[in-house]
């Protein structure tokens, strides 16, 4: 069988609202010909500039799915940048870690990402995941004991989230897959992805975990939920903390993956939120977050934490 | 009579999940195995979080503490009878409201 090209955008990014639209439509298409199609296809990343981190991470995740869904590690093959081509695209492809990620199609493979402390890794399973995660985290940069405990209950509980919530049919009582996403879950079970890098020259981390499930609108409120309402119900679920909504549903949790921001005392700290047609902002220097509704959107969550370890305290243990 | 149980000694460093199947150290097997049994023993049942390594998440809480309600327990008898211990306040917090609103 022929192996079809996709071209990448020079620039992939989410963020913006006028490189979105050209970033999703690579994803949509990635995603139509790989998975939906079953054709092998070759991504050429060669002349990718800009990767953002929350692309990065979708891409990640686009490509693992094809991969996992046939198993066949071959299923994508990619053409990287070359340090001599394209120094700036080598930089952001190649020397993150994002291209040995990209061809960690297997499940050997990924847990070889995780046994290395790889920036970029995926999983199914929170309970031993978090833990692996927080490990990673401390080992580049101590975390004072607070900022620690805010940190791990965040992922931990978005984790957790993804295992409860994100492929789940929302609309009975009884545990069950979303028929949407049957398919998905009996070939890649519930997964996520992840990336984590340290910025030294901001001293922070960027933390970004993603789904590709039903989005926290879909199902937070699915009998209501229309994508022209998706940024209300997002804000909504975010927005639970003593509500009568907390305990059994989706909402539960958001609590904690704001808590470092709303305790983020000297240091900027920041949550953002992509989920089913909506954007989530929430940062240390504002009252109220804000939630806008997006005209394009992927299909499933994708999280962006910004945080600083803080001063190291000797009673973090 | 108080009883007490230290959740970071006697359960786990690192306590994780609403359900069993989540993982080993689940809040439904911490409320089972420890948090009723605890209260037949003593009038005052003091939990203690504090040796706990990395935060509890409010799954983890809202199953243990919001599940007793959901198994019979009267809110009024839980929030006179459980004493939360731990080196953030938000525990405490979180605790007494997922009873309330379970």
């Amino acid at each position: 069988m022929d192996r079809f090209r996709v071209v990448a955008p020079e620039r992939l990014c989410i963020y913006e609202a006028e490189l979105r639209e050209k970033t999703y439509n690579f994803i949509a298409n990635l995603n139509r010909v790989s998975v939906k199609s079953g054709y092998p296809i070759l991504v050429d990343l060669s002349q990718v500039v800009e990767i953002t981190a929350a692309a990065s991470v979708l891409l990640f995740a686009t490509t693992n799915t094809a991969q996992l869904w046939y198993n066949n590690i071959n299923q994508i093959t990619f053409k990287f940048p070359t340090e001599s081509d394209n120094k700036i695209g080598y930089r952001l492809i190649v020397k993150t870690g994002l291209a040995r990620a990209l061809r960690a199609g297997s499940e050997d493979k990924l847990n070889e990402l995780i046994e290395k402390n790889a920036y970029f890794q995926s999983s199914t399973n929170p309970a031993e995941h978090r833990l692996h995660t927080v490990e990673m985290l401390t080992s580049r940069k101590n975390f004072h004991k607070d900022r620690l405990s805010f940190l791990s209950t965040g992922i931990s509980e978005a984790m957790l989230n993804v295992s409860h919530h994100a492929y789940k049919d929302p609309t009975t009582n009884i545990v069950r897959i979303d028929e949407r996403k049957v398919d998905i879950v009996d070939k890649i079970g519930e997964r996520w992805w992840q990336c984590a890098w340290f910025d030294s020259s901001d001293d922070r981390w960027v933390f970004i975990i993603c789904d590709l499930g039903i989005s926290i609108p879909g199902s937070y409120k699915k009998a209501e939920y229309t994508t022209s309402k998706a940024h209300i119900h997002l804000k909504e679920a975010f927005s639970l903390g003593n509500s009568r909504y907390q305990g059994l549903g989706r909402g539960n949790g958001s609590e904690d993956m704001k808590r470092m921001v709303e305790n983020s005392g000297i240091y900027d700290e920041s949550i953002l939120v992509y989920s089913g047609g909506a954007e989530y902002y929430y940062d240390s220097s504002m009252s109220e977050p804000t939630s806008t509704w997006l005209p394009k959107f992927f299909q499933g969550t994708l999280i962006e934490w910004t945080l600083h370890a803080g001063d190291y305290d000797d009673d973090k243990n | 009579m108080m009883t007490k149980i230290d959740v970071g000694r006697a359960y786990s460093k690192t306590p994780f999940g609403r359900y069993r199947t989540d993982g080993d150290f689940s809040a439904e097997r911490f409320r089972e195995e420890y948090l009723k049994p605890g209260l037949e023993q003593g009038d005052t049942l003091e939990i203690d979080f504090t040796a706990v390594a990395l935060g509890v998440g409010s799954s983890f809480l809202e199953e243990a503490f919001g599940g007793l309600v959901r198994q019979g327990f009267a809110k009024n008898e839980l929030l006179d009878r459980l004493v939360i211990k731990a080196k953030e306040d938000f525990y405490t917090e979180q605790v007494k409201n997922f009873i309330e609103v379970a």
